[in-house]
Order: C-alpha cells, then sequence, then structure tokens
C-alpha cells in the first residue's frame, strides 16, 4: 500500500558558517567550531557523526580550537584559553591570555604544550599536562598580530605567521631564531596559515594566493607557487609529510606532493598535483583524515573527499538531531531551530465522496538544478540511482495548507540543546544550558495558547524525550537519567534519577530511547559517546537496571526498541538487534546484506514500518527502508537485472536532499521534513571570490 | 537604417544571356533559378546548398514560377507551351503540355490568387482560363507593334486588380516609355479593354529613362540626370522627383525593391571602372547604403528575397543578405541632406500653356521643380501655414510629406496642443481630459495631434526644439493624451512603439522639471504613465511566458506541467 507522506520544505534554519577545526589524531574526532560560537564535535572513525554540541553564546568567539588527548581547548577574541568540560558541555576551565585578542592556537605532538599567538604580537606559552592549564612562559613580544602558529614535530620551534612577516622561536627560551620577510614589493603579505615539515622547511599559504616553501634554518625561499587567485586560508600537510592541501577564499582545493629525485634522494621538489572543485565559499579549514580529506568554511558543510577514488560526501549543516518531533494525534509538527522553535499544523488532502485520495495528474516535481556546472556534485551510490522508487510521483491535491502555530523563542534566546512534543500533542519541552522549559499548549478555534508548566529538579539536559502516554518524561544531563512524571496540572516532577556511571563508564549519554509499553513492562535504553549502552526495565514504578549490551568498538548512531528488539545502527553502517526478553543478541544483519556496506552517511533515526516488518533508516540524504524478508515482487522494475542487485531487494532506497526529519503519522501516512540544498545556498552570505569567465573578481 | 553584409555566390552562371531569372519557391527560403534553356535548380538561400533541379529537353523562355494555388510549378517552354508539374522527381520532357497559339511572354504569380499569363502581345489571362482556351485565344495585337513589354507588375486597387505594363517604343529616335494599366477581370484574369489608360513618361528635359521598376501601385522611373521619379498607379499621378547617389546613370541601371521604403539599385558607379549597389530611401530621398562590386553587368536582373538581394554577376548569380530599419536615427540623417545643385536650366514654353507634370498645390509646385528635399520642402511651407492658422491646408501638406523636419513637428505640435486648448481643463480630471480628447468639436484637431505623433523624427534634434518651445502643461496634457490613445483606442502596433518614444522624449526633456516642480498634476501624469508602462511589461513578460508554451503547441509537443518545487505537497509513494 502506498503511504500519503507530507513533504514539508518549510523547515529552513539558517546554516551557520565554520570557523576553525581541531582534528584529534588519535581519537579520531573532530572539533568545529561555527560562526555563533557554538563547538561541535564529530566523530569520524567511520562515516561522520555529530556526537556532542557545546552550544554557542551571544557575542562569543571562537578563532583557534585544539585537542589534548581527549581535552578540548579553545581561544578566541576574548583573549581567554579555555578548556571545555565534555561531559557538561561547559567550560571547565580558563586563563586570561596577554595581548588581547587570540588567534590562533597549536599544541606540541608531545601534548604539553600550549602556544597562543595574540592580537598584540604576543606568543603565550602554556603547559597543558597533567590536566592542567599552567602559564610558562611569555615570548618576546613581535609587531604585528599572530594570526597563525605551529610547532615542529619535537615541540622545540615554534613557527608563526603574521603580517608580512613570519618568525621562527625557540621554544625553550622564547627568542625568535629567525625572522622571514614575506611581503612582495611592498605589498601587504598576510600569511594566512603556516606549516613545519620535519627538515625544518617551512610552508606559508598568504593572501596573495601564494604557497611558499622557505628554507627554515636561512630564512630562504625555497619554492613559491601561485596556487590561487584568492587568499589562502589553509594549509594541511600530510602525517608522512609527502603531499599537502591547500585552500582559501579561492575555493579550489589544490594538493602538492613531494617528488624526490630518484638519482639523488636528498633532492626533492613540491608539484601541484590534483586540483577540487568542490566548494563555493570560503574554505577556512582542511583536515586529512586517513585516506579522505574534509574540507570546511563559510558554507557550513561538513565536505568529505577522496581521490582515488574520487567521491565527493557532503554533510549539510543542520540542527544537530534529534530536530523534529510529531505529534501524531493532533498532526503536530515541532521544529527546533537555533534558538526558537515552530509549531506547525500539518495540511491535509482532499478525498472523493468514496473516501479516495484526489490524485493530481502525475508532475513530477524536480528541485532546480544547481547552476554551477563546474562544482563537483556529491558522489552517488550506484544502487541510489537503480533506485525502484517511482519516477512518477503522484502528489495529492492539498484542502489545507500547514498552519504555523506558534513560534517559542528560547529563554533569553540561548542555544536550544533539545526539545520534544508530547505524542498528545498537549506538552512541549525545551531545554537550554542552563534551563528547562515546559508549556502547555491549548488550541481553541485557531486561537494557540502557551502556558508554562514549572520542571522541579532538572536545570538543563542535553536529551528528552515523552513516553508513548505523554504522561512521563525521560532526560539526560551528563551521565545521569531523570525520570518525571507529567500532570496537566502540576507540570513535571522527578520521579527517579538514574546515575548511570556505573554502567556507562565514560563520556556523556548520546541516545536514550524509550520503548511502548509491552507485556514485560517500559523499556528504556541509553547509549554514551563511547558506545556502551545499558538497559533499564520499569516493571510498575520504577526503571530497574537490567543488562548491558556487549561493547562494540564504535559509536551507535540510531537506536529504536520495536516488539522488545533493540535495533542499534552503528556509524561503520553495521546493524545489531538484541533480543530483550531473551536478552540475548539476534546477531548483526548488515553482512547479510549486500548494499548496505556502501552506505557513506551515518544513519541519524531508525523508524520501525508501521504495518510491515521492516525498518526505515534515515539520513541526510536518503531514507533506506529495509525489510526483514524479501520484498514482494512488485517492487521490482520489469527489467531485467543484474543477479548482484537482485539479492539487494530487501533493501528499497530513497533519495530525499536533504532529509531533515521522516516519522509516520498513521500507518498510511507520514511526514517528511525536506531542507533542499538551495534554500541553504540561498541563506549563506554572498560568495567572495566569483569565477567569470576564468577571470577572477574578489570582492 | 540600410546595411548590406558580404557577399555570397548562390551558384554559377552557365551562360549569363539565356539566363531567365529567379523566383520564390513554395518555401520563402528557396528559390528557383532558371539557368537557361534547359535548366531550373533550386537553392536554399540560408547555406547556398543546391537542393533540387530540373532538366528539359525544350527551351525554357521564361523563369520557372511556383504556383501557390495549384501547388505546382509553372515553366513556359519554347515561347508557346505551359507545363507544370509538383514534384521534384519529375520528368520535364514526359509533363502534359499545354500548348497556345499566341506566344508567351512570362507568368507572374500574384499574391492569394491565381498566376497571370502574360502574353507577348499584352494580353493576359488568368493561368486557368488561359489553360482551358488556349486554342482560341485572341491572338490580336493589344500594344502597337513598335511597343515591347519591358516590365510588368499587377496590384490592386479597391478589391479590384489591375495589371500594368511599362512599354518602351522603338519608333522615333528617342525610346518613349509608356505605362499602360488595365483592370483584370476575376476569375478569368483578361484584359477589360475598355478600361485601358495609358500615360507617358516624359519630361522636358533632354533626359532619357536609364532604369524602370513596378512594385505593387508604384513605379519607379530613373532618369539618367540621376533623377528618380515615382508614379502612383492609384492616384493616377506622379509623385515627385528624388536625386539618386553614388551611381552613374549614363548607362543602364536595375531596380528592385527591398522593402521598408527602400529602392536597391544596381548600376555603374559614378567612376565607371566598377559596379555599385546602392540601397536608397525613397521617403527621405536619400541613399541608406552602398556596396561596392568589380563588374557591372549591363541589364543585371536584381531581386529580393527573404532578407536577401539576388543578383546577376557576369558569370554567377550573388546574393546579398541586407538589414532594414525603418527607424530613423541621427546618424543615418548625418550629410545626407545636402542640397546637389540642380544644374538642369528649365526650358522656358513662351505661348503654348504646359500642362503641369506634378498636380500638388501651387506653394508647393515651385519649390518642387527646384528639386528641394522634402525637409526644405517642410520648414518652407508649414510656418506659413500655421501663420495663417489654416488646419486644412496644414493637413493637406503633411499627407504629401514624410520626412518632416524636427522643428516644425514640434512648432505643429505646439499649434495643435494651442487649438485644442488644454488649458481650460485640469489634466488631473480624467473625465475633462476624455472629453477633450474625444470630442466632436476637437476631431479635425484631435486628429492633426494624432499624426503629428505618427511621424518618425530624430530624438536627438528634437530634443532641443522641444525645450524651447514647448511648455510643461503643454508636455503634461501630450502624456496625458498619449495615455488616453494607447489605453482607449486601437492602434497599431508601429504606431504604439512610436507613442512609447514620445513618452520617453518628454520625459528626457522636462526631466529637471519634473524633478523640481511639486506640482501635483506633474505627480499625477507621471503616475498614470508609470502604471501604464508598468502594465505594458506586465504584459510583454506574460507573452514572453506564454511564447515557448505556444511554441510547443504548434509543434506539437507536449506542456510538460513544470511546477516549481512548492514547500507543501502530500505525495503517494511505496515505502
Amino acid at each position: 500500500m502506498e503511504t500519503k507522506v507530507h513533504k514539508f520544505r518549510f523547515y529552513n534554519p539558517k546554516p551557520i558558517s565554520i570557523q576553525c577545526v581541531s582534528y584529534e589524531k588519535r581519537l579520531k574526532l573532530l572539533a568545529v567550531a561555527r560562526k555563533d560560537a557554538s563547538i561541535e564535535i564529530w566523530d569520524v572513525n567511520y562515516s561522520p557523526y555529530l556526537i556532542q554540541v557545546i552550544p554557542g553564546a551571544e557575542n562569543a568567539s571562537v578563532e583557534a580550537l585544539a585537542w589534548v588527548n581527549n581535552r578540548l581547548l579553545s581561544t578566541g577574541l576574548g583573549g581567554a584559553l579555555v578548556e571545555w568540560d565534555l561531559e557538561y558541555l561547559s567550560i571547565k576551565n580558563s586563563v586570561m591570555l596577554t595581548g588581547f585578542a587570540a588567534w590562533c592556537l597549536d599544541v606540541d605532538n608531545t601534548k604539553t604544550l600550549a602556544a597562543v599567538g595574540t592580537e598584540q604580537g604576543y606568543v603565550n606559552l602554556y603547559s597543558v599536562s597533567d590536566g592542567n592549564i599552567e602559564y610558562k612562559r611569555l615570548f618576546d613580544k613581535q609587531e604585528g598580530r599572530i594570526l597563525c602558529c605551529k610547532f615542529n614535530k619535537t615541540g622545540n620551534i615554534l613557527v608563526t605567521g603574521s603580517i608580512d612577516t613570519i618568525r621562527l622561536w625557540n621554544a625553550n627560551t622564547g627568542h625568535a631564531t629567525c625572522r622571514i620577510s614575506c611581503n612582495r614589493r611592498g605589498r601587504e603579505v598576510i600569511v594566512w596559515d603556516i606549516g613545519i615539515l620535519s627538515d625544518n622547511t617551512i610552508v606559508s599559504g598568504d593572501s596573495l594566493g601564494r604557497l611558499t616553501f622557505w628554507d627554515g634554518n636561512t630564512g630562504d625561499q625555497v619554492e613559491s607557487f601561485l596556487s590561487h587567485k584568492a587568499d589562502i586560508l589553509s594549509l594541511v600537510i600530510s602525517e608522512d609529510e609527502t603531499y599537502l592541501y591547500c585552500s582559501g577564499i579561492d575555493p579550489v582545493i589544490n594538493m602538492f606532493k613531494k617528488i624526490v629525485n630518484a638519482d639523488n634522494p636528498s633532492e626533492t621538489r613540491w608539484v601541484k598535483n590534483i586540483q577540487r572543485n568542490i566548494h563555493e565559499h570560503d574554505v577556512r579549514a582542511l583536515v586529512i583524515n586517513d585516506r579522505r580529506l574534509i574540507s570546511l568554511g563559510a558554507d557550513g558543510y561538513v565536505t568529505l573527499s577522496s581521490y582515488p577514488p574520487k567521491e565527493v560526501m557532503r554533510i549539510p549543516p543542520m540542527i544537530p538531531m534529534p530536530r523534529t518531533s510529531v505529534s501524531a494525534a493532533k498532526k503536530l509538527l515541532l521544529l527546533r531551530y537555533n534558538n526558537h522553535l515552530e509549531i506547525w499544523k500539518l495540511g491535509s488532502y482532499a478525498t472523493d465522496d468514496n473516501g479516495q485520495v484526489i490524485i493530481n495528474a502525475g508532475i513530477k516535481q524536480r528541485p532546480n538544478k544547481h547552476n554551477n556546472k563546474e562544482i563537483e556534485k556529491d558522489t552517488e551510490l550506484p544502487i541510489i540511482s537503480k533506485s525502484k522508487f517511482e519516477e512518477r510521483e503522484k502528489s495529492l491535491e492539498i484542502t489545507e495548507e500547514p498552519i504555523k502555530m506558534a513560534s517559542i523563542l528560547a529563554k533569553s534566546k540561548k542555544q536550544i540543546l533539545c526539545c520534544d512534543i508530547s505524542p498528545s500533542g498537549e506538552f512541549i519541552v525545551y531545554s537550554t544550558d542552563t534551563h528547562v522549559r515546559m508549556l502547555k499548549m491549548d488550541e481553541d478555534q485557531g486561537n494557540v495558547s502557551l502556558q508554562k508548566l514549572n520542571v522541579n529538579e532538572l536545570k538543563s539536559c542535553n536529551r528528552v524525550l515523552f513516553s508513548e502516554d505523554s504522561q512521563m518524561m525521560v532526560a539526560s544531563r551528563a551521565s545521569d537519567l531523570f525520570v518525571l512524571h507529567v500532570d496537566v496540572d502540576v507540570g513535571a516532577t522527578l520521579q527517579q534519577k538514574i546515575p548511570t556511571r556505573k554502567y556507562l563508564k565514560e563520556g556523556s549519554i548520546l541516545h536514550i530511547i524509550l520503548s511502548t509499553q509491552t507485556p514485560n513492562g517500559i523499556y528504556l535504553a541509553a547509549a554514551n559517546t563511547t558506545g556502551e549502552i545499558a538497559v533499564w526495565l520499569k516493571k510498575t514504578k520504577k526503571f530497574e537496571y537490567l543488562l548491558n549490551l556487549p561493547k562494540y568498538h564504535c559509536v551507535p548512531c540510531a537506536m529504536v526498541i520495536h516488539d522488545m528488539i533493540l535495533f542499534i545502527s552503528y556509524v561503520d553502517q553495521e546493524f545489531m538487534q538484541y533480543d530483550l526478553a531473551e536478552q540475548k543478541l539476534m546477531g548483526s544483519g548488515s553482512k547479510s546484506i549486500p548494499c548496505w556496506g556502501q552506505r557513506k552517511m551515518a544513519a541519524h533515526s531508525i523508524v520501525p514500518h508501521p504495518t510491515r516488518e521492516a525498518l526505515l533508516f534515515t539520513d541526510e540524504t536518503a531514507l533506506w527502508v529495509l525489510d526483514k524478508h524479501k520484498i514482494p515482487e512488485y517492487y521490482e522494475p520489469e527489467v531485467k537485472r543484474r543477479p548482484d542487485i537482485e539479492s539487494s531487494s530487501r533493501v528499497n532506497i530513497m533519495p530525499v536532499k536533504y532529509l531533515a526529519g521522516f516519522h509516520w503519522l498513521t500507518n498510511s501516512e507520514a511526514v517528511l521534513i525536506e531542507i533542499l540544498p538551495e534554500k541553504i545556498v540561498m541563506q549563506l552570505p554572498p560568495i567572495m571570490h566569483k569565477k567569470k569567465h576564468n577571470m577572477v573578481i574578489s570582492k | 537604417m540600410a546595411k548590406f553584409h558580404s557577399y555570397y555566390v548562390l551558384c554559377p552562371l552557365i551562360d549569363q544571356n539565356s539566363f531567365l531569372g529567379v523566383n520564390v519557391d513554395r518555401e520563402n527560403e528557396n528559390v528557383l533559378v532558371t539557368l537557361g534553356r534547359n535548366v531550373v535548380n533550386k537553392y536554399r538561400l540560408s547555406d547556398q546548398k543546391q537542393i533540387g533541379g530540373w532538366t528539359s529537353k525544350d527551351h525554357i523562355t521564361s523563369a520557372v514560377i511556383y504556383d501557390t494555388e495549384q501547388e505546382s510549378y509553372i515553366g513556359v517552354f519554347n515561347k508557346n507551351t505551359i507545363k507544370a508539374w509538383k514534384d521534384e522527381g519529375e520528368n520535364l520532357d514526359k509533363l502534359k503540355k499545354y500548348k497556345f497559339t499566341a506566344n508567351i511572354l512570362k507568368v507572374i504569380p500574384r499574391h492569394n490568387q491565381t498566376s497571370l499569363i502574360i502574353f507577348e502581345n499584352g494580353n493576359c489571362a488568368s493561368l486557368p482560363y488561359g489553360i482551358e482556351n488556349r486554342k482560341t485565344y485572341e491572338s490580336k495585337l493589344f500594344i502597337k507593334e513598335s511597343e515591347t513589354i519591358i516590365e510588368v507588375g499587377s496590384y490592386n486597387s479597391d478589391k479590384q486588380e489591375y495589371i500594368c505594363f511599362i512599354l518602351k517604343s522603338k519608333s522615333t529616335k528617342r525610346e518613349r516609355y509608356e505605362i499602360l494599366t488595365c483592370a483584370v477581370r476575376d476569375e478569368l484574369g483578361d484584359l477589360e479593354k475598355a478600361n485601358v489608360i495609358r500615360e507617358k513618361v516624359s519630361r522636358t528635359d533632354n533626359v532619357f529613362v536609364v532604369g524602370q521598376l513596378v512594385k505593387n501601385d508604384l513605379v519607379f522611373f530613373l532618369w539618367n540626370d540621376s533623377k528618380l521619379s515615382v508614379y502612383n498607379l492609384i492616384t493616377k499621378s506622379w509623385k515627385k522627383m528624388v536625386t539618386v547617389p553614388w551611381i552613374s546613370t549614363s548607362s543602364c541601371v536595375s531596380l528592385a525593391w527591398m522593402g521598408e521604403n527602400h529602392l536597391i539599385l544596381f548600376g555603374s558607379n559614378t567612376d565607371e571602372d566598377g559596379a555599385i549597389l546602392v540601397a536608397f530611401n525613397v521617403i527621405l530621398g536619400v541613399g541608406s547604403c552602398k556596396y561596392p562590386m568589380k563588374m557591372y553587368t549591363k541589364d543585371a536582373k536584381l531581386y529580393c528575397f527573404n532578407k536577401r538581394i539576388i543578383l546577376q554577376g557576369s558569370n554567377h548569380i550573388a546574393m546579398v543578405p541586407y538589414v532594414v530599419e525603418t527607424d530613423r536615427n541621427l546618424s543615418s540623417l548625418l550629410g545626407s541632406h545636402d542640397i546637389i545643385p540642380d544644374n538642369v536650366t528649365e526650358i522656358a514654353d513662351w505661348g503654348t500653356p504646359t500642362v503641369p507634370l506634378f498636380p500638388v498645390g501651387n506653394v508647393i509646385k515651385d519649390l518642387w521643380t527646384k528639386g528641394l528635399t522634402e525637409r526644405n520642402l517642410c520648414a518652407q511651407i508649414i510656418p506659413l501655414l500655421i501663420e495663417k492658422n489654416d488646419l486644412k491646408g496644414i493637413l493637406e501638406v503633411l499627407n504629401e510629406f514624410k520626412d518632416i523636419p524636427e522643428s516644425v513637428i514640434v512648432s505643429l505640435l505646439s499649434y495643435a496642443i494651442k487649438i485644442i486648448n488644454p488649458n481650460s481643463i485640469d489634466v488631473t480630471d480624467e473625465d475633462a481630459v476624455q472629453n477633450l480628447c474625444f470630442s466632436e468639436e476637437n476631431k479635425e484637431k484631435i486628429e492633426l495631434l494624432k499624426y503629428l505623433l505618427q511621424i518618425s523624427f530624430s530624438d536627438a534634434i528634437i530634443i532641443p526644439h522641444l525645450r524651447n518651445s514647448f511648455t510643461l502643461s503643454g508636455a503634461l496634457f501630450l502624456i496625458s493624451f498619449i495615455v488616453h490613445v494607447i489605453n482607449d483606442l486601437e492602434i497599431h502596433i508601429v504606431y504604439e512603439s512610436k507613442l512609447y518614444d514620445w513618452c520617453i522624449l518628454l520625459m528626457d526633456t522636462f526631466y529637471q522639471q519634473y524633478l523640481i516642480t511639486k506640482d501635483n498634476k506633474v505627480t499625477y501624469v507621471l503616475d498614470k504613465l508609470q502604471k501604464l508602462t508598468v502594465s505594458l511589461i506586465d504584459n510583454l513578460n506574460t507573452i514572453n511566458k506564454a511564447m515557448p508554451v505556444v511554441d510547443k503547441l504548434i509543434h506539437g509537443n507536449q506542456v510538460p506541467e513544470e511546477k516549481a518545487l512548492s514547500s507543501y505537497t502530500i505525495e503517494l509513494i511505496n515505502i
């Protein structure tokens, strides 16, 4: 039976540009700071998956980030070096710097020293070993702001870049050992990013679009490439120092490779290798993640590319999951924005006298083609292109358009961390980093009234959700779970606080899910950022610890309990089933599903199909339907198919660009929230660097 | 105003003496070239490719035509036989022959009617009627024996078809030319002999004709003193005489009609060491464009089809694409109004009363004969008439001329506005303006104003005149008037576009006044104009959107219902 899918495209949160990035090589964690000073932590071990978000604040700035093992440091125009508490997602420690606003930050290889470059030309050196931040030394003052700094591999040399100048410092004494002047015929040159190789060769990217290699011992220029038509903002050197990437306001990404002379191995040269055209906006940061290059910038996308094979994958800038929720009973849709919420009532379709839906003749709606042909498109999975979804969409006649019922601004305009709407449509709850608010919504003939309810004993939370009967609410904060009872008159009162440290040993809680009422009671499962999963069961009054699942080596990206079976999808695309009633692992399924391994995106939710034994996996670009059994014949296209695709018939993929959320309303009705790429592009700042008839015009 | 593009060779010519002519094929794009006695070829003008052709054992004696009514090709063989065929592959020797007793001069196609067979003796007949009665057809001479038909044309006046011959007689020493017109009966296509009119072509001076052309109701003669005279077949009057530049008129000149008031002339250049192709604007009496060529061919056949000039060269047929524009701009007028000194002295004929050659008003007559351009004439005559307040006279004179100097247009406009007297009403009062513009008593004055606005002009020249002698209130009234005309009357598109030009001009002229005054009237009138313009733009946009759809429908393509991606849809999807 066909599902009536409400395609909802009114949800267009403003994308926020990425300001700076830091990559932890060992844990493969990527810290991403956006323009609004929020910091996201992505797990890039497998498919990139956002695991934590530190909310931003008004007028705050993050100009540079650095990892000290699993500790995260940041600095910005506020002039402080900040260490973040990744459990409570708040500031753990902060020290004031000398020299006002800070522009750059680097931590040496041994993770003991952190250098910060400041506006007034001071380099602040701090010792960061043993979980502390201790002032160590102030380098000699130099003229002009320090825009970038890098330690060499041994940590005894620091190289800094500023306007017209590159300096080498002895990190032990704080004295400059070499000064390189890089202005060109009197023109001011800003050194935006710098790198240093083991042989003391310095690589700099500057505002003229030049990539220059310097001899760090003598200060002589070795080689210079005019590789970009506008400023180079970022460069990244591979671990083995054989290749590097650079990009910037001219968003072309150029790769340079080190060539060793076969006759004379001591003679090396850098040559330009490949060029990738995958961004339209400024590229602010580049990260080499194994074979992939991660590029980030003003467009807010996290873009992964590789060569060979030549592939591109873009993760659009979106509000972190869970970003949408529905009340199926009242057909209400709750949308989360950065600092406000919107509640929409969904529209309805026309039916004829026999109760049959009226179908508007097959009009295929095609999104506008992206007009920039030069930009590389996202690599599509071969199976998606052979998708069995019908080309011809049948759209229904709409009798009622959706209505925006309310828009709720978060208290003191703070960033919202989580929100939910109760299945009954009565309650709405959201949390910022300091407040939890619960509102009761009444609708009387189009008049919407919102009434504040009390939430006791819960200051803030990172995850929140209502139970199926709307009478219970479960929230998580750091490593604690809170179970609250919800009442129309009293509000939410704490029923039970579950400390999870015993079962979930590290990290903070990433997912919490509740089952529906089962013969055994209600199950509650929680997963943390290191991949541990624990389950509690509420038989009568309180949740009791039931079991811990065997630990898997990576982070779960989505979970659901359906028919007393816990389904878990991991970022490496592995997919587990655990029978909670029998308390045993039913095994993993993904290996037996041929095309499953080709998935590139991490699933962000699993939704059971209401009428079939099937599960729906959503990610940003597609909706994957996995049937327990082979899909009946009528799904198969009439044309002859190759045998390898034949076996994939348990999977059905519907590409959606970009999928923000999918929820069932009834057995045959669902809502799909879609954000069109052009809507994201539309809200981005104008492109700084434009290519026109092969001529480059910088605005 | 006109511009020739570069010259191409359409096809080689086997023997230029036997070349018979070119005619349009079924599609405008193709032409039929009757190369000589035995060969007819079809060429596509766009790429000069031969796309078909026939050969015949019989001699072809006149250019083959395509008859749109019978949808077939018609050829004249051995002067007395007509054959008709339809297809490419047809063998001309195996066709049915229609043999006539009288010799056929040529067959001419007519617009939306049967073609006419023209006999050498001056008779004619429509194609089907002629073929039916070919045995019995009158062979009596209709023209004098000394006369030959050198040019044939048909035209239409008052729903009556006429035929026009230019006859040349060699009886005396000097060649004499005569225009013969005669009504043609419907269906039968033969001459109504009671209705023959002969008009002698002569001038008092010792000059002779070097080129002639019949185009619809106009007959052009080019004289050896570079003067071009035009005879209007409907009004039966000689219109005027203008001087053709750049071309030598001592030898034969070929003429053809280019459209948009332009003639093309091909003749020897003034140095007589090569040839020249000239586009000549007959209304303004100025040469628009010239194109030098190497070789002059006497009596070269010259045609103009589908925006291309087809010209017979010495050993090939040439093709010259061109562009013509009617808009008058400053550059085209530069240096074109020099008066060429007229060296011909008028021989006074004492005693015998002379019949004036040009039946125009007395005032104009004297000036005419001096060979002055229309501009000069107008500038001399009209101010006098305005002074006399002679509205009828003005209208008459205006009808006579097409090229009116800008200064005169402005003074006429001021005059027209003065006599309408819009100061009596308030331009913001819609009804009053309406009454003023469409009342019976003002009818003639309004007609004058409407006519004035149709006259083409050069805006660069007119602006200073407008600034000098026009008032702001006059301009406001004129804008309101134009808005009314565009809104309320059904007018031709060319006129409408001219009215918009006038609006732009009036905006430009009084731009600063508009800015400075805080008069409500100004705001009101400009607002009205803005609304009109916006609605025009909207309409144009609608047309713009509709055009591709209509085009698709015409070509039988299904119009895809491209719907913009709406923000909310409910779709049926198999999940």
